[in-house]
């Protein structure tokens, strides 16, 4: 892990807008060849972070460097950081062949050798048969591969990638995302990554930083981000979590929490005792059982509960549960119709599987 | 065919559900007809071949085309340039000063538009302020070089106006695309910003020089011995009571006219860039060096200046007594142009009628071209469109001849006046219908519909408080070009029925200076009252003149 290149570094970077910081503060390192996502809401400064990276605004203050190298004063024309904007911005007045050759062009390459190359990479990207094209005549999914084409011609140093997907389909963004992951790791091509889909993010990435209001709130591996989020927020925004709120209550090696009513065993935490916790469970952690389903009433985290409301999603079903005082999700995997439940139930929490957020001593 | 057939009752089956609204429609097609359509004709109509051969053999109607066009090369060409570095700098630059710029600009907008003409001679004339008060000349400004100047002080705001929209429209992640991709500034001006916005500019340019060809009250105020083809038609008229000729030499003015309406209609229909963004990106121009920055101001400034102090020279000789003579102050000059004459208060009074019809008639119109189908909703659009293009002089010409016989007899009426006066901004109040109708879904309509409202209730009830910003932004608008308007109501006017505009060209004939600007400068001021009322009214919601 240690010997990897840093290639990307945000040292400290703030971007203000008046006197609202868009970016603030913000400290990241991308090591070379991989894919890093800055994920969170809209207004939470990662489209601003990828468009300092690329020199579009000026930083305010820290400093960027790519390989090492302090890019602040660089101007976006100097710094090989090939993007894929948004809304393509591909030149209306140019054809797609014209497009993906601009930067070769521009880098005066001989006619021979721009020839070759868009023809490289227009084959790479399934383009082949496009070229004499006008880009008002491709479809979303090739508008969006000649954006890419056109950024990965000019063999940029970073690729940037500001919400590519968010223009297409629900369906084909599967298959795009897919492509674009596989395509990054065959050419081993650092990759910073903007989305607000926390799904796509998990899906995509080697790192994910998530940002709210202007800050990175978590930087880790997708695991990391989904098993372990390191606050409520980051719980909530990516996937879905039930939240319970509770004091620790020290009871020899075990931790457990007393969530108004109930008693969740946590096992060995080493929170300390009094102590206010946040706890969250992800709906898929936890068992449902139906009233035939006997099961002894000394297991831990063993609560009875009711059937508030179900939701069938395909493939799987998605309960609300009312149990001690709080309603619960729960997601299962539905084998059959026929196993559907209603009325009284019972949730069994595995230990493993709560998450402290929060634990602030009184 | 018969799918076809029974598609075509479908689409007009409402005209006979809706009597009412079937109603409103043939009324608005009848004024489209009478008052747009048939002046064109009777225009066309008129000249014989005897008169299409003097016009080619006779010496001065062949001068006065080659200076109609040599004006239109020349002016078009400067006002574009000035227009384009303004546009640039207020849409561009960082620069100070903006909201200053764009009011000078708006200015030769609002007023008459032979007062550039009127001030050029008050400042270079023979007893001008600049060439002989200051410098002690004896200086000509009339002819080609002087008409030159003021057309492009004239027309340089309707430049500035076209490429500005056109910049704008312009993306700016398309600039930083390129600039992304290793483009210099340089470079991304040249492969980008210029091909993107050439064909904008272009369309500009020929909308610009269409309207200087047909321009006729700076010509008729600083020509001179220098005759273009709409003051040639004036003297044939007015000196030789020649309407046939005059007509025939309309007709010259109205091809290229009707040359660049066809080809913009063709053009739009089948646009050859279409935008491929989606939604706005926020991201913002890259900054301009300063050195650039800084010559586009001091290029704005020094056009502002020159704008400005033609205003300046024009409510300065309101107040003097005898321009070039006497230059004590006075009030006397108001004295005489707003209580002794009609003419101020029959500009106002014509056109808040002209206003009221020129709103009414677009606003239907779209709603009906926009919403409903029927045989010949395309003819609408176009007869509702085309007097963006119709020479001034033409309307007048065709007025008089359509509207001097039974049973349309209108001509001395303040009738005829008004109707031409309404003509001529139809289509700016029109496509600002239409462009408020593109914002308001479909759905209200149907919802109101589906509630039990009649088309006619649904109009009057759900799309008319709609549109009503609309609606005021095209009545101003009319209100603003009418009182200023001149190359159409010269033909028109009476003695009963004179308006500031016709009368202004005649005291400044006669060389009464004094008087002439007091009335210019009056109408400036009912002007600039008539936008800041709708600026209270409407707020920023209607945009006329860029404000």
């Amino acid at each position: 892990m240690s010997t990897e290149r840093i290639h990307v570094e945000l040292v400290g970077i703030t971007k203000r807008f008046g006197t609202f910081a868009a970016v603030n503060d913000v400290t990241l390192t991308v090591p070379e060849a991989r894919f890093v996502t800055l994920l969170g809401p809209s207004g939470c400064g990662k489209t601003t972070t990828l468009r300092l990276v690329a020199g579009f605004y000026d930083v305010d203050e820290g400093e960027i460097r790519i390989d090492g190298r302090r890019v602040n004063d660089v101007p976006p024309d100097r710094r090989s950081t090939a993007m894929v904007f948004q809304d393509f911005a591909l030149f209306p007045h140019m054809t797609v062949f014209e497009n993906i050759a601009y930067g070769l062009r521009i880098r005066r390459f001989s006619q021979a050798n721009v020839t070759r190359r868009v023809e490289g990479v227009a084959q790479l990207l399934g383009l082949q048969g496009t070229e004499g094209k006008s880009p008002h005549q491709l479809s979303g999914g090739q508008q969006q591969r000649v954006a890419l084409a056109r950024a990965l011609v000019v063999e940029p140093e970073v690729l940037l990638l500001d919400e590519p997907l968010s223009n297409l389909d629900a369906k084909f963004r599967l298959r795009v995302r897919t492509e674009i992951r596989q395509l990054q790791q065959q050419l081993g091509k650092t990759t910073i990554y903007v989305t607000h889909d926390q799904e796509e993010a998990l899906a995509i990435s080697d790192t994910i930083a998530v940002m709210l209001d202007g800050r990175i709130v978590q930087v880790g591996s997708p695991f990391d981000v989904y098993y372990a989020p390191a606050s409520r927020f980051v719980a909530d925004f990516v996937g879905t979590s039930n939240f319970v709120e509770g004091r620790v209550i020290a009871d020899r090696d075990t931790t457990r929490v007393d969530v108004g009513g109930i008693t969740l065993t946590l096992g060995p935490r080493g929170l300390p005792a009094g102590a206010r916790a946040l706890l969250a469970v992800r709906p898929e952690a936890i068992h449902l059982m139906g009233p035939d389903e006997s099961c002894e009433r000394e297991v831990e985290n063993y609560l009875g509960g009711v059937v508030n409301a179900r939701s069938f999603m395909g493939s799987r079903v998605r309960y609300w549960i009312g149990a001690g005082g709080t309603e619960w999700m729960v997601d299962v995997h539905l084998a059959a119709p026929s196993r559907l439940l209603a009325g009284e139930v019972a949730l069994r929490i595995p230990q493993e599987r709560i998450h402290v957020l929060e634990c602030q001593e009184k | 065919m018969l799918a076809v057939a029974r598609a075509q009752v479908r689409d007009v089956r409402w005209l006979v559900r809706e009597p009412a609204l079937f109603a409103v429609l043939l009324a608005v097609a009848a004024f489209l007809l009478v008052f747009v359509l048939l002046p064109v004709i009777r225009v066309l109509a008129v000249p014989s071949v005897e008169h299409w051969m003097q016009y080619l053999q006779r010496g001065a109607f062949i001068k006065a085309t080659r200076n109609s066009l040599l004006m239109a090369v020349l002016s078009t060409t400067s006002a574009m340039s000035v227009g384009f570095l303004y546009a640039y700098a207020l849409v561009r630059a960082d620069i100070p000063g903006k909201p200053l710029f764009r009011t000078v600009a708006l200015l030769p907008l609002v007023s008459p538009p032979f007062v550039t003409g009127l001030a050029t001679i008050l400042l270079f004339g023979r007893r001008g302020l600049v060439t002989h008060r200051l410098l002690g000349l004896t200086f000509d400004p009339y002819g080609w070089h002087g008409l030159w100047f003021a057309q492009t002080l004239a027309f340089f705001p309707l430049a500035y106006l076209g490429v500005a929209g056109v910049l704008r429209s312009i993306s700016p992640s398309l600039e930083m695309a390129a600039h992304n991709l290793g483009a210099r500034r340089w470079a991304v001006f040249r492969t980008i910003t210029v091909p993107l916005a050439a064909p904008g500019i272009a369309s500009a340019a020929l909308l610009v020089s269409i309207l200087i060809l047909a321009d006729f009250g700076n010509p008729m105020v600083l020509g001179g011995s220098f005759y273009v083809l709409a003051t040639e038609a004036y003297l044939q008229i007015i000196g030789r009571y020649n309407t046939e000729m005059a007509a025939a030499l309309c007709t010259v003015l109205l091809v290229p006219a009707l040359g660049f309406f066809l080809a913009q209609r063709y053009w739009l229909g089948r646009r050859a860039y279409v935008t491929v963004t989606g939604q706005p990106t926020g991201l913002e121009q890259r900054r301009l060096p300063p050195a650039v920055r800084w010559a586009l101001f001091g290029g704005c400034l020094v056009v502002a200046m020159v704008v400005a102090s033609i205003y300046l020279v024009i409510a300065v000789g309101a107040f003097t007594r005898i321009w070039g003579v006497d230059w004590s102050l006075t009030l006397g000059n108001f004295a005489y142009t707003l209580f002794r004459q009609r003419d101020l208060y029959n500009s106002v009074r014509f056109g808040l009628m002209a206003a009221l019809l020129a709103a009414a008639v677009a606003t239907v119109a779209a709603y009906l071209t926009q919403r409903k189908s029927f045989p010949g909703r395309g003819a609408l659009d176009f007869l509702t469109l085309l007097p963006m293009v119709l020479p001034g002089t033409l309307v007048g010409i065709g007025f008089v001849l359509a509207f001097n016989q039974p049973p349309l007899e209108l001509a001395g009426t303040a009738t005829i006046i008004v109707m031409a006066m309404a003509i001529r901004t139809l289509p700016v109040g029109y496509r600002l219908a239409v462009v408020s109708l593109h914002q308001i879904e479909p759905s209200i309509e149907w919802a109101s519909r589906n509630l039990g409202a009649s088309s006619l209730r649904t109009f009057a009830r759900i799309m008319l408080p709609l549109l009503k910003y609309a609606f005021v932004g095209g009545f101003i608008y009319t209100f603003v070009k009418s009182i200023n308007t001149l190359s159409a109501v010269i033909f028109l006017v009476t003695p009963g029925k004179a308006v500031a505009s016709a009368s202004i060209l005649g005291l400044a004939e006669q060389g009464y200076w004094g008087q002439a600007t007091a009335l210019a400068f009056s109408l400036i001021v009912v002007a600039l009252l008539g936008l800041g009322l709708l600026r209270l009214v409407v707020g920023r919601r209607v945009q006329l003149f860029d404000l």
